[in-house]
């Protein structure tokens, strides 16, 4: 329900159609959070760092004691950090694909999304890259993971580490070259707008990643080639990084491992979670940094979308593993079927089916939740639902035991079920690294624009001409003054205000409306 | 051996030294909330770990051997329990190695069975490494006190070896080796492209700026 004030605040007058954005104006919105300081800012960075210390030393505490410090032992040997990998590794691919996939559809209502989805991707790969360090127990391993001579050539996690790093470059890449138009007119904005040393480092950094930048017709032209070709470069290369992590499960011999289905589960999964957490992140980033002129409810519902989507294939995904596994006649794949639906592991795997399986498919389709309190209601349920799932797909096949005995003829399971202890050591790293998430965002965001402005103001000014006729034009008065702890009130001028669902005609909803009232970037 | 703090053997935290607790307290919260959830932190000791109680007339007794076969194949151990005393039909016997691997739980349970009439449980273990292995067999009465725990040593030879260090076998060795070829060559070429267009973008705007 959009219920926003700026609704009862447009003007819907005969005043001068847009023609186009006011680039610099807009770049003062997208610099807030380099040139200002909100007060919540550093006790925030100082409590998110406090918790990556803490989880530092729960580390440290594990390197002196052993995985056993984690809670792994004799029937828990795969657990919470194949998980965490799984899961963060996962996350990231939501950020990358969905702004990769928006960008070859054309969806120009993508604009404001895309800068905060890729460095959500960016920020969250190389955090569930560190978890195989836990995760091996020695960090020595490590080197004798990717040092040429000790390469096994036949082992999922060599792969792994080929097709992670891989895509760690791609979503670099990805992230760097939109971001290239901005630098100049960043560093234009700077230059008039504000002074200190900060701006001056940030002066620096935008001269010598984007320096020659002139916005030539041949500059654009490679430009845009060449985010079209990483964009669809990138979309394989997220397909391949969890095909591989799923090959670590999918190529071992223990039942609830060896799955077919697990390559195209693992890459549904990734989007699922990846599609929740770009949610979250986009609703945080239009919040702290007031954004709501451009982020608008519709945004959340059209991720919402794009979210049971993907849910709804995971959830069949997940029947159709159980199912067969559970009928396969296999006495050692029903047995982790029936711990997993009625045993031991019944409590999250519930907790999995109701809160990310059935609840988003309700939320978006009653239209009175189909909001965007709604969405990112569950999309937070979904980020957690989809890392207990994966606790689920780990550990319950663990912790199976599969030896017979004259006992226990005709291959029944002899033995008891392992258990795994969650420990502090394990959730203060885990912990940790979720908050990194944030805390690496609000930094990288001190040095970058948050919002894509070139590319609002191309997709914006495509458009101009017929929305000239059209579109009621909205003014500045739209816009309430920059909020407190921001500074002077920063106009925005006809276009930055310029969102769907704010204009007189569209639904309570956001949903739908006259398109000539619409901006094209919100398409 | 070194044994870990107690506080590893059980998720609640109770046990935490002063410093620990301080540290860990916003852990915990979490935690509760993570192990209410997810059922799966359940407090269970590790079954093995327990520490059994001989009582009354009863008594287990444990004896181990390998069988005999080729020195390139050799037989599985055979591990027999026997108990004697008043109630020795129907008791399911435990039976477990020691290991070093894991310090959390030093015992790994590799089997049980249930005793027949002559009081005899048997179960058959194929050690994975050479050397001397150390056995462990417990039981539990029908009054619910526990039987043992009796123990047995034997030197045994590795009937397999550990899995994680076998290479897998290709479908086939010409195909498997150009899958890899091919592999690391699109690996090669994904990097190369991915620079290659940051370094085109460069240059072409090195060139605007000139």
């Amino acid at each position: 329900m959009s219920t926003n004030s700026e609704v009862d605040q447009v003007v819907p007058a005969s005043a001068p159609a847009p023609a186009g954005v006011d680039e610099h104006e807009l770049m003062g919105v997208a610099m807030r959070p380099v040139v200002q300081t909100p007060r919540w800012w550093w006790p925030s960075v100082g409590v998110l760092s406090a918790i990556v210390v803490v989880g530092l030393v729960a580390w440290a505490v594990q390197l002196a004691d052993g995985v056993g410090a984690a809670g792994y032992n004799n029937q828990a040997f795969w657990a919470i950090y194949e998980a965490n990998l799984v899961a963060f590794i996962g996350v990231s691919y939501g950020g990358a694909v969905v702004s990769a996939i928006l960008r070859l559809t054309n969806a120009a209502w993508r604009a404001p999304l895309t800068r905060i989805a890729e460095a959500t991707a960016l920020v969250t790969l190389p955090v569930g890259m560190l978890f195989i360090i836990p995760h091996l127990g020695s960090p020595q391993k490590v080197w004798e993971l990717v040092w040429p001579p000790y390469w096994n050539l036949s082992s999922p996690i060599l792969w792994d580490f080929f097709a992670v790093s891989t895509y760690l470059l791609a979503t670099l890449v990805f992230f760097y070259l939109p971001l290239i138009p901005d630098l100049p007119l960043a560093r234009r904005w700077l230059s008039t707008e504000a002074t200190g040393r900060r701006a001056d480092a940030c002066r620096w950094l935008y001269r010598v990643l984007g320096g020659g930048w002139q916005g030539t017709p041949r500059q654009k032209k490679v430009l845009h080639l060449s985010i079209g070709l990483v964009a669809i470069m990138i979309i394989p290369l997220a397909v391949s990084v969890h095909s591989v992590l799923s090959f670590a499960f999918s190529s071992s011999s223990r039942a609830g491992y060896l799955e077919t289905i697990f390559p195209v589960y693992f890459v549904v999964a990734a989007l699922y979670s990846g599609v929740a957490l770009v949610v979250l992140m986009v609703a945080a980033g239009r919040r702290l940094f007031h954004l709501e002129a451009y982020i608008h409810p519709r945004h959340f519902v059209r991720l919402g979308f794009l979210l049971v989507a993907f849910g709804a294939a995971y959830l069949y995904l997940s029947f159709t593993e159980y199912l067969i596994d559970g009928y396969s006649g296999t006495t050692d794949n029903a047995s982790w079927v029936r711990q997993i639906l009625v045993g031991r592991y019944w409590a999250p795997f519930w907790f999995y089916v109701v809160a990310a399986g059935v609840l988003p498919l309700l939320v978006m389709a009653i239209k009175r939740t189909r909001t965007k309190g709604g969405v990112i209601t569950v999309s937070a349920l979904v980020v957690v639902a989809m890392w207990v799932k994966r606790l689920v797909i780990v550990i319950p096949p663990a912790t199976e035991p599969l030896l017979s005995s004259p006992a226990t003829p005709g291959g029944n399971l002899a033995g008891t079920w392992g258990t795994y202890h969650f420990t502090w050591v394990a959730i203060s790293i885990t912990v940790a690294a979720t908050a990194a998430i944030p805390l690496l965002l609000l930094v990288l965001f001190r040095f970058v624009p948050i919002l894509p402005v070139t590319e609002m103001a191309e997709l914006a000014t495509e458009t101009a001409p017929a929305e000239a006729v059209a579109a009621p034009a909205v003014t500045s008065a739209v816009l309430s003054p920059a909020p407190p702890g921001w500074g002077a009130a920063t106009s925005l001028g006809r276009y930055g205000v310029a969102p769907v669902g704010t204009l007189p005609g569209t639904s309570s909803n956001g949903l739908s409306g006259p398109a000539s009232e619409q901006r094209k970037w919100d398409r | 051996m070194k044994h870990l703090p107690r506080h590893y053997q059980a998720p609640t935290g109770h046990s935490l030294g002063a410093a620990m607790r301080a540290l860990a307290t916003w852990a915990m919260a979490l935690a509760g909330l993570a192990i209410g959830t997810l059922g799966m932190g359940l407090g269970l000791a590790a079954p093995a770990g327990a520490t059994p109680t001989a009582t009354g007339s009863s008594s287990l007794t444990l004896t181990a051997h390998q069988l005999s076969g080729p020195r390139s194949r050799p037989g599985a151990v055979v591990l027999t329990a026997r108990a004697s005393g008043a109630s020795t039909v129907g008791l399911q016997v435990t039976f477990s190695v020691k290991v070093k691997q894991f310090e959390y739980s030093p015992l790994l349970q590799v089997g049980t069975a249930t005793t027949g009439a002559s009081g005899v449980a048997t179960v058959t273990y194929e050690p994975t490494w050479d050397g001397p292995q150390e056995f462990v067999a417990s039981a539990q009465l029908p009054s619910g006190s526990q039987l043992g725990p009796a123990t047995a040593t034997v030197s045994a030879r590795a009937t397999t070896g550990f899995v994680g260090t076998v290479e897998a076998s290709r479908p086939d060795g010409t195909i498997g080796r150009w899958v890899v070829v091919g592999l690391l060559t699109l690996v090669g070429a994904v990097w190369v492209t991915l620079i290659a267009v940051v370094v085109r973008v460069y240059l072409t705007m090195r060139a605007g700026a000139a």
